[in-house]
């Protein structure tokens, strides 16, 4: 392969693991805004490195090996800024193996989700909506809905459980069938 | 379900919720043991946070490295190989390598030095990553959208930037900011803090500041003209003058500087297009600000009233935080409430108490519990006549009272001298979304129920956020100093207070107050 096309398929490898990229810093770096900052880090890291990818092997398991460090460099930051110790690197570590194993199977769980969203409420649709859309915090929406901040943490709650089941079901559903 | 259980599933749920900082260590530890030791709920965790990307993804795709192609001039030359590559890229993977040709743009910018990289007005270079409450007057803007080049003016709350290259900028309303290049920025009025990455600056009307990996905080005001503070770091400072001879001042961690008019051009040290300004600089507790951190002077017939305003019902939260300089101790004197004149009485007071201590008290109506909160600490004759900082956060969705006493945090309630108790009050959590409105005013120096067990000493700075603080920022607080800083941390609620008796009755400002910031500081 020439270095042009080395090239190309790097770019396309990169762009086209950005979402399962964001999913396991998300699942280590829970606020959004911190994860979006990881992510593009590690892209930056992924490019200046990118001349350590051995083209043929696992693009995506080499990202995320590299998205791993900026994780934990992440949260030694705000260890350090906080003085509080909420994710350790053992808890991490656990994360990202469980993800990891989940991250092939990514796109079909998105597919399955967008299925059982159309399958919620008017009203259960809107509130992930309102939390989701427009990054809306819980008070907000409760203001909103002239609701309890705690009354709409309970909705969200069971809309997730919902939410969860339905993904489960419909995952299994060619071998339960 | 065991309790560690339920603090498990309690904890996920304000991870979900975006309440991260509100978890308690108790709750981290659940978290962490959850999912390092149980299966089941490390399955639950992973299903959690999949969900909590995907729902993002799809209902907020707002990767921020969705750039657009670099300014034609720039991709015109031919020296740099980076822009070579990203010229490259951008012509073979068209679409989908919009991204990396964003991001090698960025990335191949040299340093910034000072000097503003002005930009095509289409080319996004920042992202606004947070909004609390916040409103513009031009355009709506929500967190995910892409910022060009552009004027912003807030009106309300608070946003956070993020620039590609590092840098976040945090707005608090009033504000008016310019995005004006890939590290830049003009603050036009209002304040902000920025955590910058090298090289990021900020022109403001009278000064220009350059950072050198910190954290700092500017004020702009059009009329009275600015200043910055500087968190973390350092910082360069470059004054606007006509003569263009000012050297750049450099300050840092704790130091602070401020450009406001003069009338007398004698000592004039700075003269631009608006006047004429005297510079001063110091550190964070002797440099002042403004007439916003007004000194009340209270007495045994002296207090101060802000009227029935801001409650905290069921979904709001606040921050409290005042300075106060105590001439008693030992004894029951309320220093600022809202109600709370009893244990069980709705709302949240800060008093001294007959065994020497400072009481943190609320009380609240839930929809199944009704508990009185409160965290106490030593405060006897050796802290009388100094200046103190308290900070209270009633924190409505993780359902937690806390406190900071010159920057020393209660934690779960046992630590940095802090305990739980005391005054009638049993715990310092709560359920969340419960009501703490009361009909009382606002009030220093004197009791809700009675205008009893008055207070005497002077109240500096305070302020309520509608909104909980993170331990930082109310360390920083602390850190900044008192004579009106807070608003360089987020921006407080509008407050008006006066004096009364304890008849009620209005009075005068009092002759012992002397005009000025902080001319009763010392």
């Amino acid at each position: 392969m020439s270095t042009q096309d080395q090239l190309e398929q790097f770019v396309a490898d990169l762009t086209g693991c950005q979402d399962s990229l964001f999913a396991f810093i998300l699942s280590q770096l829970p606020q959004p805004h911190q994860a979006r900052d990881v992510l593009q880090e590690t892209n930056l890291v992924l490019w200046r490195k990118r001349e350590e990818f051995e083209p043929g092997t696992n693009f995506q398991a080499w990202a995320m090996s590299i998205a791993q460090f900026q994780v934990r460099a992440a949260w030694r930051d705000m260890r350090r800024e906080s003085g509080r110790l909420m994710f350790d690197d053992a808890m991490l570590g656990v994360i990202s193996a469980s993800v990891g194993e989940r991250m092939d199977s990514f796109a079909q769980y998105r597919d399955a989700l967008r299925s059982c969203i159309s399958k919620l409420s008017d009203d259960q649709r809107e509130i992930i909506r309102k939390r989701y859309e427009s990054g809306g915090s819980v008070q907000s929406i409760a203001q909103t809905l002239g609701r309890s901040a705690n009354a709409v943490s309970i909705t969200l709650h069971r809309v997730r459980k919902v939410l969860s089941d339905c993904v489960r079901r419909t995952m299994k559903g060619p071998a339960a069938s | 379900m065991s309790g560690s259980a339920e603090q498990f599933d309690r904890a996920l749920s304000m991870l979900l919720d975006g309440a991260l900082e509100s978890l308690s260590d108790a709750e981290c530890a659940a978290l962490r043991q959850g999912v390092i030791d149980e299966p089941a709920q490390r399955e639950q965790f992973v299903d959690a946070m999949l969900m909590q990307a995907a729902l993002l993804l799809d209902h907020a795709p707002v990767m921020p490295l969705r750039l657009v192609e670099p300014p034609e001039a720039e991709a015109a030359e031919p020296a740099r190989p980076a822009q070579g590559l990203s010229r490259w890229i951008g012509a073979a993977a068209v679409a989908a390598s919009v991204l990396i040709v964003g991001m090698l743009w960025v990335w191949s910018q040299p340093a910034n030095d000072g000097a503003s990289t002005r930009t095509e007005p289409t080319q996004s270079l920042a992202v606004l990553s947070a909004s609390h409450d916040a409103k513009f007057d031009t355009q709506p803007l929500t967190p995910g959208d892409s910022l060009t080049s552009q004027i912003m003016r807030l009106t309300q709350g608070e946003v956070t930037i993020d620039y590609f290259d590092g840098t976040a900028v945090t707005l608090c309303a009033p504000a008016v900011y310019e995005i004006t290049g890939t590290s830049a920025g003009r603050l036009l009025s209002g304040g902000m803090i920025a955590r910058a990455t090298p090289g990021f600056a900020v022109d403001t009307p009278n000064f220009t500041v350059i950072d050198r990996g910190t954290r700092f905080a500017i004020w702009v005001d059009e009329s009275t003209g600015g200043s910055v503070l500087v968190l973390d770091g350092q910082v360069d400072v470059q004054l606007i003058d006509h003569e263009k001879t000012s050297p750049a001042q450099s300050l840092t961690e704790g130091m602070g500087l401020s450009v406001m008019p003069t009338e007398s051009d004698a000592s004039a040290d700075l003269i631009n297009e608006r006047g004429r300004f005297t510079v001063a600089t110091g550190d964070f507790a002797t440099l002042p600000i403004s007439e916003q951190g007004r000194t009340w002077v209270l007495d045994d017939q002296r207090h101060v009233s802000f009227g029935d305003v801001h409650n905290i019902d069921e979904a709001n939260s606040q921050t409290v935080s005042l300075w106060f300089n105590s001439k008693v101790s030992g004894r029951t004197a309320f220093i600022a409430s809202k109600g709370n004149s009893g244990s069980t009485d709705n709302g949240w007071s800060v008093w001294l108490d007959p065994a020497g201590l400072l009481m943190v008290r609320a009380s609240y109506t839930g929809a199944t519990s009704d508990r009185n909160l409160s965290l106490s600490r030593r405060f006897d004759t050796a802290d009388e006549n100094q200046w103190h900082h308290l900070v209270m956060i009633i924190n409505n969705t993780a359902g937690t009272l806390t406190a900071f006493y010159d920057g020393l945090g209660s934690g779960d309630g046992q630590q940095n001298g802090w305990h739980i108790g005391g005054g009638g009050g049993e715990v310092n959590q709560f359920e969340p979304g419960s009501d703490f409105s009361s009909k009382s005013p606002i009030l220093l120096g004197a009791r809700a129920n009675d205008m009893g067990v008055t207070w005497q000493g002077r109240v500096n700075d305070f302020v309520i956020f509608n909104r909980v603080l993170s331990a930082r920022e109310a360390t920083d607080l602390h850190r900044l100093g008192p004579t009106g800083k807070s608003r360089f941390i987020a921006m407080p609620v509008q407050l008006s207070g006066q004096y009364i008796t304890s008849n009620g009755h209005t009075l005068a400002t009092p002759h012992d107050e002397a005009s000025g910031p902080d001319a009763n500081m010392k």
